[in-house]
Parts: structure tokens; sequence; C-alpha cells
């Protein structure tokens, strides 16, 4: 311990001011961090737009700070005085370590402490979640910037290295483009990509404290990378995809019946562009949906479509991820699917048999509770502190350390007392409630450098088609369904639409679908919660206040 | 432990090239053991493998007792290692240096380094990027020194230095003989032949001489003969005799295995009745110059 810290104090003395730098970016940041929980619009003063990179230029300070700390004594290379010095490499990687922990996690850990204090959430309570986003952080910064410092000599050459994994990176990632089947990604290979690279990174970091092999270290780099790119390309094989999103099964029911709607669809203007400004045309698919279950919630997890081509191909366009929320009350649903640009226009006026694969994710609704919007506030789960943000209809929501778990919220908005604007009359509401759901029910903290998150909560509305929504307007007094969500199971179905054209199915501007659909038995708006829709299971009466 | 340094077929190969090949020496117990051989002829790739810098393609060598690759951390305690291309931490200041070095040493002398502080007038409070090579090296020196090493290993110490700064490392090497053996490399024999008391001399990676310095002294004569009468070189001639030429009637060659009487009769059974015959003793450079062409040029 005594020569952890005597290399500590060394390291200290020679970089003091670049710890100073990296403190003194992260004093503007906890000082600058309060004006984000009040401020509405954003300001745009030169000032205030670099304030915005801030969490950008801490990430590059500690970066330095933490390469040139590991740099002092150099992995790389045979003529460093040290080498030849009682160093233990141990002790080495410790006090590497320990300044890593005191220059860097250790003042960001009290600023965290400050923030939450100043934003009137319990510090202690928040302790053991910050230590997670210290794990993380660790994991995410500081383990990497060692990788970079102990494979290199200088901090130019960390930066050649860092630009060059960056490269690698975008390059993997934008992999999709060329290979549209890692578009989607079967379950549970982002898991096993961490594994690999947590572990290549910390085998990276042992061999060269301990071994000083820099070709090796590479080699592990590569071979990791490798293992990377060969987990993305299993990923994006159509048969694990399927695998990880199976058909039904009488455990795992399908959670709504669709059928496909031929009799609709888009009604374009004679000599109207359908190119969409020269991308591939997005095409909407008509389903008449019935029988989500009561106390359930669906999301349509991904999309996708082959065609049987009259030139005898087939077509597939592998799935897409997708998000839509299908809730008890809704009948139509138009899933979206991206075509490409050469097969659409080789076959917008010919007729081609058409297949749907659709993946859901099954969510069960437990036991509802009513809030309400109390002047500008809200409260929401987690001690998670709404407050109105009136310039853009929607509750911009503070949390402590994590967004608040899965749950949904339904409204019967826009009501009597809350209307939205009157150009929307034109377009009349379905009879679904509005909703807003989020999802994510990880129990881990987020990662970010300020303990307090923010949310932004808006409910939207199908209009009357259910072919899209609109935000709903939020007042005061405004009555909200409350629930948690939770997951229950994946299931997919596979939909033949038989012979369609694909071009009625490109939405067209403005939108126009024909032929008309009866509308939805107009009521009288109410700023209660409509009994008639909502499903009697999630209802639980609670008094106004 | 009577062998500080010990290599056993040594071998180190850099691609093809054979940068050190089938070394095997050892290095007595006190003294100062210099390792001479020109440029590139492998010095600092074998100390390198004896610090651990380098691993050996073949071989062993053993350090203090212990095997070249498993020194490192605690081991460094007995060895003071000083290179001419060290990188040093330039931004420490010459005290902060010494400082910064004692607790990674129980046996650091605080009054041997203020000695060496005072004898190589060391600028404690200048930072070590500001010195002249001389004195980076007296500092660098200094602090290999200051813990009264068994093992002091000097890559190069001298090179490049004026020779007031190189008289002072000298004798401060030789201060340092009374509890310690040196191994100091040199390409250049006139630096270290005033202070070796052994020699090895390296040549293309292979080991040419091992030996102390009166033994080498001893061992090497250039002798010059002169006969009755003109002489042809005979072709099978012993193997120590280097350089073999001769004029009209004299014979000149160096004899690497000298003994008098030997020889005397040797030439005698060779060449019949001498004339006259000279065996004059040779400087240390010399001996190696005639190794070294001896090595190029076999005669």
């Amino acid at each position: 311990m005594k020569l952890i810290l005597h290399i500590f104090k060394k390291d200290l003395r020679h970089h003091w001011l670049a710890f100073l730098v990296s403190v003194a970016i992260l004093a503007i940041y906890v000082w600058d961090q309060p004006r984000h929980w009040t401020v509405h619009a954003p300001d745009l003063r030169l000032f205030s737009n670099l304030l915005r990179y801030l969490p950008l230029f801490l990430c590059l300070a500690w970066a330095f700070l933490l390469t040139r700390i590991v740099q002092d004594e150099s992995l790389v290379g045979d003529r460093q005085f040290w080498l030849t010095r009682p160093y233990k490499w141990h002790a080495l990687l410790a006090a590497k370590l320990f300044a890593a922990l005191i220059l860097l996690h250790l003042p960001l850990f009290l600023a965290q402490l400050l923030l939450l204090k100043l934003a009137f959430y319990p510090v202690l309570a928040s302790v053991s979640g910050l230590l997670q986003v210290h794990l993380m952080l660790f994991a995410s910064l500081t383990l990497p910037a060692f990788v970079v410092a102990s494979i290199t000599r200088t901090i130019g050459q960390a930066t050649l290295v860092v630009l060059g994994l960056f490269l690698v990176l975008l390059g993997i990632a934008s992999l999709d483009f060329v290979f549209p089947s890692l578009n989607f990604s079967a379950d549970n290979y982002d898991n096993i990509q961490m594994i690999i690279v947590f572990v290549a990174v910390v085998s990276v970091i042992v061999v060269q404290f301990a071994y000083r092999k820099t070709r090796f270290s590479w080699c592990i780099i590569a071979a990791s990378i490798s293992a990377t790119l060969a987990l993305v390309f299993i990923s994006g094989n159509p048969e694990l995809q399927n695998r990880s999103m199976p058909l039904p099964t009488a455990a795992h029911p399908l959670p709504v019946k669709l059928t496909f709607d031929s009799s609709v669809s888009f009604q374009h203007q004679p000599g109207e562009q359908l190119d969409s400004f020269g991308l591939d045309p997005n095409l909407e698919l008509p389903f008449l949906l019935d029988g989500i279950p009561e106390n359930s919630l669906v999301q349509i997890a991904g999309v996708k479509l082959d065609l049987d081509l009259s030139s005898g191909e087939h077509w597939t366009s592998y799935w897409h991820s997708a998000s839509e929320i299908l809730v008890p009350g809704r009948t139509r649903v138009w899933p979206s699917i991206t075509v490409k640009r050469a097969i659409f226009d080789q076959n917008r006026n010919s007729s081609v048999n058409a297949h749907l694969s659709l993946a859901f994710n099954v969510y069960r609704v437990a036991a509802s509770s009513s809030i309400f919007v109390m002047g500008d506030s809200l409260r929401l789960p987690d001690d998670t502190r709404c407050t109105h943000d009136q310039l853009l209809s929607r509750m911009r929501c503070f949390s402590a350390i994590k967004s608040p778990g899965a749950f949904v919220l339904f409204a019967d908005l826009p009501s009597a007392g809350c209307a939205g604007p009157s150009d929307r009359e034109a377009d009349p509401w379905a009879a679904a409630p509005a909703v807003y759901a989020s999802l994510s029910d990880s129990s881990a903290p987020d990662f970010d450098f300020t303990p307090i998150r923010e949310t932004y909560v808006y409910l939207s509305r199908q209009h009357a088609y259910e072919d899209h929504a609109t935000g709903v307007p939020l007042c005061s007094g405004s009555t909200l369904v409350l629930a948690r969500t939770k997951f229950q199971y994946t299931v997919r179905t596979e939909i033949d639409l038989g012979n369609i054209r694909v071009s009625n199915y490109v939405p067209s501007y403005p939108r126009q679908i024909i032929p008309k659909i009866p509308r939805p038995p107009s009521r009288n708006p109410s700023d209660t919660l409509s009994f008639n829709f909502l499903p009697p299971g999630l209802i639980v009466k609670v008094p106004k206040p | 432990m009577n062998r500080p340094i010990e290599t056993e077929s040594l071998g180190k190969n850099y691609g093809r090239v054979k940068a050190l090949d089938d070394l095997t020496f050892s290095v007595a117990e006190g003294g100062i053991h210099a390792l001479v051989g020109p440029n590139g002829a492998g010095k600092t790739t074998l100390i390198k493998i004896l610090v651990n810098i380098f691993r050996a393609t073949a071989g062993t060598a053993t350090v203090l007792g212990a095997d070249s690759t498993s020194i490192s951390g605690k081991a460094f305690q007995n060895i003071g290692y000083v290179s001419e291309n060290q990188q040093l931490p330039l931004w420490m200041r010459v005290g902060g240096f010494l400082k910064y070095l004692r607790p990674f040493y129980p046996t650091w002398d605080l009054d041997l380094e203020s000695r060496f502080v005072q004898q190589f007038e060391l600028p404690l409070d200048r930072k070590l990027r500001h010195l002249s090579r001389g004195m980076r090296m007296k500092a660098a020196l200094a602090s290999a020194l200051a813990f009264r090493p068994k093992l002091i290993i000097l890559d190069e110490p001298f090179s490049g230095l004026d020779p007031v700064v190189r008289e002072e490392l000298a004798q401060a090497l030789v201060d340092a003989t009374a509890y310690s053996t040196s191994f100091v490399s040199s390409h250049d024999l006139g630096e270290i032949e005033s202070l070796a008391t052994h020699l090895t001399y390296l040549d293309s990676g292979r080991l040419r001489l091992s030996e102390d310095v009166p033994s080498i002294r001893a061992r090497f004569r250039e002798v010059e003969v002169t006969l009755d009468s003109p002489v042809a070189i005979p072709p099978d001639l012993p193997s120590n005799w280097l350089q073999l030429s001769s004029s009209g009637s004299t014979l000149k060659f160096i004899d690497s295995a000298f003994q008098q009487d030997t020889l005397q009769s040797e030439i005698l059974h060779r060449f019949g009745t001498i004339q006259h015959a000279v065996f004059n003793p040779m400087t240390i450079r010399n001996i190696f110059l005639a190794v070294a062409k001896s090595v190029r040029k076999p005669s």
C-alpha cells in the first residue's frame, strides 16, 4: 500500500494541472445542471452551446488524465527507467487504478451527491445506485482508457488508436447498410458481445502490466473485434432471429387477432410522386385488430415483409425493429416497413404476393391507479417529479439515478376541459385512449454523469383510422390512469397478405384513405376517464383531489 | 554466490538475424567486468536479456542466482542498471528523482546518496530535462548506486561523455567494487580498459573472449622471428597463431596461447634454427584488434 500511495503521489505531482482542468470542467458541469431543471427553451448563446458539450469535455479531460497517468510508466518500449526498478506490476496497476478512483471517480461521486442534494433527492438512499453508475463508468471509460494507454507510448499514439477503434466500431455499426439482415439482432447477443469486450479489456490490461507483451495485446484486441464481428453476423442469422421470436404456443398465445384489411388503401392524386424524396418508400399495411386481452399491452417489436415478385424473384426486407404500442380499445394498426426503391419501382403497378411477419412483445398491466396533473406538476412512480412543458404539450420528468420503471399511462384526452388546437377537429380521435408507455424495466441505473434523470412523458392518441397518432394536451386537473407493466413473452405471427399492389400502401400526402372508414361513434368529451374504453381491471377509483 | 551472471548457450534472433548466438560465459563476483565489442555486436541485447527486458530465443541466463526471465520487482533491489539511452522521468528534479526512488529500496543509503550528489556535483533543484547528457548519466548512476546493489549493469555508460565526467563515473564504479560486481558494456575499449578486471568480447553475436585481464595479457604476445633463410608459410599452422605474415626471413604473428618454451620449440620444429625471436606483450586494445581481425579474416 505504501508503494501504491508513493506512485500515486508522484502521478498527482506530475499531472496536477490535467487533474485541475478536469475538476474545473466538473465544477462548471455541476453549476450548469440545475439550469436544465428549470429552463424550458434552449438558450442559443455561444456559452450555453458550449455548456451542452460539457459531458464530452469531461470525458476528454478524464481520458487524457488517465492516459497520461498510465503512460507515466509506459508499458510499451524497452527504455523506460522504471523497467529495471523494483516495481511490482500489481502495485503499479493498483496505483494507477487508485489514481483513477481518486482523481476521476471520487470528484464525480461528490459532484453527483451535491446534485442530488440540490434537487432535493435523498442522498444516502441513492448511494448504491451511484456506485452502480460508477461501475458502469469504470467499465466504459476508465478501463478502455487504461487499455489504450497501456498499448501506446504517447498521447498522439493513443489518439490514433482511439480514432482507429472508433472507425472499426463505426464500420461494425454500419454493417446493416450492406447486410440488411443485421438490422435486427437476436436475443442475448448484445450481452455476449459485452462479455467478450470486457474480458478482452481486462486481459489486455493484465497482459500489459504483468508482461508488457504489446503485440499479444493487439492480438487480443483483434480477436475480440473479430469475435464481435462474428457475433454481429450470427445474431443477424434469420433462423436465430426466428428462434428468438417463436410462433405462438398454448402457454404463449398470440396476444391479438390481426386481419389484413385489403379493402382500404391510400388514395393518391394523379401524378403524385411516391418517391419519398428519393428514399426507399415506406409501406403501411392496414390490419383490423381484435382481442387484445384485458390487463395486457402489446408492442409490435419487429416487422418483416416478403414479396414474391412478378419476375419470379423473392425479396425480403429482413426483420426491422418497431415499437408501436397496442392497447385494449385499438381496432386497427398499420405496420410500417421499408421497401427497396428498385424493388418498388419494378413492381409498383403490378400485383405481388406478400407475406408479413410480425413480432410482438407482450406485457402484463398491473392494477392501476388514477393520478392527476396538479397545477403544472405530476408525480410518477420512483419519486419521479414532472413539470408541464406548456410549449410542447408534454411533461418533463425528473428522477434520481434511474428513469421510472416500466409503466403505462392512459388518459381520455383531449377532453372538454383540456382541448387541443382547433385544427384537430377535422381529424377526429379514435376510441382508444391516449397512451404513453415506458416499457424498459431494467433495474440498473441509467448511465449518465448527472444523477438527475430527465425523461419526457407525452401522451398520444390515434386518430379515427388509427393510422397515425398525435400528442394530446395535458392540463391541470387532467386525470391519468397509471399502471405498472411487466414483460411476459415474445411471439411472432406469419400472415399471408395474398396479392397486393405495393403502391396502394405508400401513404399519400396529405394522408387520404379509401374507402372512407366509418368514424367511431361521437361521444361527449369528458374530463373524467371514460369507463367505456378502459379495461375494467385497470380502473381503480380514487377520489378527485 | 560467486557467479552473479551466467549464461548457457544463450541465443536471440530478430527474425532471421541472429543477434546472439550460443553464448556461454560467466561473470565472477567482484571487480569490473567489461563487455566489449563493435557496434551491433549484441551487447545491448545481451544486457536487456539479463535484466529481463528482452526474452532469449534459446539458452538460459542466470542473474544473481535467478533465471533472468524471472527478474522483476523485488529482484531489482539488488541490481543497479543504467543505460545510455534510458528514458528518465525528465519532468522530475534531480532531488525529486532520488527522493522518489528511495522507498523502493530498503538498502538505500542516504549518506552514499549525499556523497554521490557531492562527488558528481548534481544540482538537486534542476529538472532532469535541463541537464546535460553527462549530468543526466551521473544522476542515473547515483540513483543506481545509492542502494548498494550487489550487481551493477551499465550499458554504454561512457558513450559521448567528456573525459572529466568519464573519469568521475569510472571512479564511482571503482569505489563500488567494495560491495558489488559491475558489468559494463562499451563499444570503445579505450573507455574501459583502464578499470576492467575482466573482459568479455562479443562480435556479431558470438563470444570471442571472456577472461580476466591479467590472463588475457599473459596469453597474447606479438611474435617476431628471424629465420636463417626466407620461408613460405606452411598451411597447417597452430590455430592460436593469428595474423601470420612473412617478409624475407622474418615471420610475424600473434600467439593467443603464449607459453615461451612451447612456442620456441614449436617454431624450431616447423622452421629449423632461429636467428632471433622477440615476444612483445600487447595492449588490450591490440589484442582485441587481433582477435577481431582473425575472426573476420582467418589467417
